[in-house]
């Protein structure tokens, strides 16, 4: 295992989910989303040398983060055209 | 000295990528978020083609890329009031946007002859890494402007099926 890609992983997975627990605007939760993946793509890449399929694995990884992020994307603006906020803590009718 | 400089790249490198990945939680306007978000795209993207991984950073830089300018623009047609305006998103633009980017990136990416033949060289002699760097940087120009292409036909695909209401 790479050591040297590990940590900057690990550090952009941890902002990634601090990202999402802590802002309430839909597209900076996205964003931070998108600092999760590219930390987990730099995990699995490190992981390469003992599981070969890590790399397939990241491809994987990004371009299921992309598919999120543009969805996200026009959810948000549905969002926003319905409501009129991007704000989550605004957003109550699903919960239960 | 390519030793070196390899050392002092993957440091700058690293440090960039988690420091302006710190920022992107850190500003409350989007557009400068998403700005932060895209140099460390950038920054790990360069880390992984530094350690051989080509394809995969160039990928990585390319899609994500493309969805950080993605909702950056959603939040300028928030700012601006285009929604209110007519505009609205079609499912299918942004559908084919992200099949194009996605299967355009595994397709160049892992059939691609000189991504391949990318792998680094077991020794750890500099003179071999060297040897490697030189190759892969001739060989591979192509393929990396594929990608970005593709990127760029995504996020074309995307914004040119965004169709106005009647």
């Amino acid at each position: 295992m790479t050591v040297s890609m590990l940590l900057p992983g690990c550090a952009l997975v941890l902002v990634g989910i601090v990202g999402v627990l802590a802002r309430r605007s839909l597209l900076s939760v996205l964003l931070s989303f998108n600092v999760g993946v590219v930390g987990a793509c730099l995990l699995l890449a490190s992981a390469e040398a003992e599981h070969p399929k890590g790399l397939v694995a990241a491809f994987v990884v990004a371009g299921c983060g992309l598919w999120i992020s543009l969805c996200g994307g026009a959810v948000a603006l549905a969002v926003y055209r319905r409501k009129g906020t991007l704000h989550v803590d605004e957003l109550r009718e699903m919960r239960g | 000295m390519f030793s070196t400089a390899f050392e002092t790249a993957h440091h700058l490198l690293a440090a960039g990528c988690v420091l302006f990945a710190v920022f992107v939680p850190l500003q409350h306007r989007v557009e400068r978020a998403a700005g932060a978000l895209a140099l460390c795209v950038l920054c790990a993207g360069a880390l992984l083609t530094l350690h051989g991984h080509v394809a995969l950073g160039a990928s990585i830089a390319v899609l994500l890329m493309a969805s950080t300018l993605f909702l950056l623009f959603v939040q300028l047609t928030v700012d601006v009031g285009e929604v209110r305006s007519g505009r609205r998103f079609s499912v299918r633009g942004v559908f084919a946007g992200a099949v194009v980017a996605f299967f355009g990136a595994a397709v160049v990416g892992n059939w691609s002859p000189s991504f391949q033949a990318a792998t680094p060289p077991s020794t750890s002699s500099p003179a071999a890494k060297a040897d490697w760097a030189q190759a892969l940087f001739t060989t591979a120009h192509v393929e990396v402007a594929l990608l970005c292409g593709m990127g760029l036909i995504s996020l074309l695909l995307v914004f040119l099926l965004i169709r106005r209401q009647p």
